[in-house]
């Protein structure tokens, strides 16, 4: 059962994106300093084999890297998206100004 | 407002799609200049101007001993022009004139003079080539020579912008190659300088290109490019990871320096006024946006009461104030979105039982700014998300061990690994801890404490290879083994009887 869902919205540039470019497209959702835990649209990922696939949002795979799997355990997220005129994350929507946003609403595991 | 374009060939350009964007001053939350923003063909066209710039030899036919003279050059007119770029630095970055004063200038400077300076010397000669005479199984003359590998990329981040620039160009510099940089979007200010800085040194045209761009256009171009035969990182893991993807397309030499979760580990015996210090030192500094940071501080149960209380009292000694102040030590952190973050993890910190003792929200003395209070969370278990997740503010967590074979295992139950440290009394023992931890840095007895001649980079998803210090000046070259054979009759090639009868 899908973890994950994603807003018209999103889903509209997800659309726009898969027309600009070749190869198949997947979502990384990766934590880190400067880009925050967000999902990353990128094309020809190479996936760790530990990476787990947690649904699909308009038509491109969802997978949670290893480190966030525990976190995310129980999670329900939301893919969004924001206005970000200057970000350095490689994430294909950069080009555009936007950013993929990760909207957590979900029951924190107590560690 | 200033204006600043792409600097490429030893001159200003506007982007060719003539887009601008405003660079805000995290103080005001307004934006104080305006930068050219890159795209593709704009990368390609700086490369060619290395690629260009490199062919032609004018800097790697240089003399080690010319290159090494421009380079201290470029160190002395960062000197020269301290106040100028370490205002422009706080501007851009936030952080404060003090850092920008006693740091990020100065530590371009010295970049530029430890390089440039070394491989004026004999140690570099020795680099540069070695000499073996070989007599089995045929005599032979061998040498190993390094040499420059042309055109190198640094991407860098917002945190230390100048000095983080100066750590690409540097060594790629005096090892004779060509670079581009793009320095971070938010802060390009002071990398652009340095690149004009470097040209009036005497750095000909088109070895220093600078352009700033984003990372999805502007950086995927860089990492993928076949021209640039090395991409060097500093920034986020994910970031890091995606580069090295891109650079196997043309099988790039590729160094990462990525993030970290520091543990910084207070043993009994260590004199605690100190290290309480040490370890506000080695969390807070710069609001906590420093990669090796120590945001995770094990302290021995029998001194936890003690330390924690020093720590919280130490915080007084820290002054959140206007940027411009000399007598400012916490400024604000680099964006709004930067802060939010930080927000996000004090709540989920709350939320898993961990318990706040200082901070944990904005200060009520700054109206403008994105600024936030130095926070500390104490009774943090290392599994909880504010003691694995990398959050790159003022947030430190306080997790305590009973022996020392628990702090090593906590110590290394990170992804990271990247810096660590060790207060104690007896340096054997700090020592033998030291080599058990998986970091690639150590300090005993201190935090922060970085030296140019000195590798610096990560274990684990801390990133690959290692910068500063000769080891990370020959990983700015190539190298390559010359076997020196006689001129022989065929009789002397005994070896061919492989094949010939």
């Amino acid at each position: 059962m899908s973890r994950v869902a994603i807003t018209p919205k999103a889903a509209e540039v997800v659309a726009r994106i898969r027309s600009e470019r070749h190869g198949p497209l997947s979502f990384t959702i990766d934590g880190g300093c400067c880009e925050g835990t967000a999902p990353h649209l990128l094309a020809d990922a190479v996936l760790t084999p530990a990476a787990e696939q947690i649904g699909e949002v308009a038509g491109v795979p969802v997978y949670l890297q290893p480190a966030m799997v525990e976190t995310y355990a129980v999670a329900r997220l939301t893919i969004d998206v924001v206005e970000e005129p200057l970000s350095d994350s490689m994430s294909l929507e950069t080009a555009h100004g936007l950013r993929f946003v990760l909207r957590e609403g979900f029951y924190l595991r107590r560690a | 407002m200033k204006e600043f374009g792409l600097f490429i060939n030893g001159r200003w350009e506007a982007a060719k799609g003539g887009r601008t964007a405003p660079t805000t001053n995290p103080a005001t939350e307004e934006p104080w200049a305006t930068v050219a923003v890159a795209d593709r063909e704009d990368v390609r066209k700086a490369v060619a101007a290395a690629k260009r710039a490199h062919d032609s030899g004018v800097w790697r036919k240089k003399s080690p001993q010319e290159r090494g003279e421009i380079l201290q050059k470029v160190a002395a007119a960062l000197f020269e022009r301290q106040e100028e770029v370490a205002a422009a630095e706080v501007q851009d970055g936030g952080g404060t004139l003090r850092k920008a004063m006693s740091m990020d200038v100065p530590g371009a400077a010295q970049t530029f003079m430890h390089f440039g300076q070394y491989i004026c010397g004999d140690e570099y000669k020795a680099m540069l080539q070695e000499e073996y005479d070989e007599s089995v199984p045929i005599p032979s003359k061998n040498l190993v020579v390094r040499e420059p590998i042309g055109v190198c990329a640094g991407i860098t981040p917002w945190n230390f912008p100048i000095i983080m620039a100066s750590w690409k160009i540097a060594p790629a510099l005096a090892a004779g190659n060509c670079v581009v940089i793009k320095p971070a979007s938010v802060t390009p200010v002071t990398t652009l300088m340095l690149g004009e800085i470097c040209t009036a040194a005497g750095v000909p045209a088109g070895v220093v290109n600078v352009i700033s761009g984003p990372g999805g256009s502007a950086g995927e171009e860089l990492a993928t490019h076949p021209d640039v035969g090395k991409v060097a990182f500093t920034g986020s893991t994910e970031v890091g990871r995606r580069i090295m993807q891109l650079g196997a397309g043309t099988l790039k030499k590729v160094t990462l320096e990525l993030g970290g979760k520091s543990p910084n580990i207070i043993l009994p015996d260590a004199n605690l006024d100190t290290a309480a210090l040490g370890a506000l030192f080695g969390t807070f500094m710069h609001q906590g946006q420093i990669c090796e940071s120590g945001t995770r501080v094990l302290v021995h149960e029998s001194i936890h009461d003690v330390f924690v209380e020093k720590m919280i009292a130490g915080i007084k000694r820290i002054t959140i104030g206007d940027t411009m102040n000399m007598m400012t030590t916490m400024g604000p952190l680099v964006s709004s979105s930067q802060r939010d973050t930080v927000e996000k993890y004090v709540a989920v910190g709350n939320e898993q039982g961990a318990k706040c003792v200082a901070g944990g929200r904005r200060p009520s003395s700054m109206a403008k700014g994105y600024y936030y209070e130095p926070t500390i969370f104490d009774d943090v278990d290392n599994k909880m998300r504010i003691a694995q997740e990398e959050i790159f503010g003022p947030v430190v967590s306080v997790i305590r061990y009973k022996d020392e074979d628990e702090a090593v295992r906590l110590a290394n139950d990170s992804v990271y690994g990247l810096g660590g440290a060790v207060w104690s009394a007896n340096k054997d023992r700090a020592l033998a801890l030291a080599r058990r931890i998986e970091t690639g840095t150590v300090w005993i007895n201190d935090y922060h404490m970085i030296n140019l001649r000195f590798p610096f980079g990560g274990y684990k998803q801390s990133g690959v290879g290692r910068e500063l210090g000769k080891w990370g000046l020959a990983e700015y070259h190539e190298l390559k083994h010359i076997h020196v054979g006689e001129n022989t009759p065929p009789e002397g090639k005994f070896y061919f009887q492989a094949l010939l009868n």
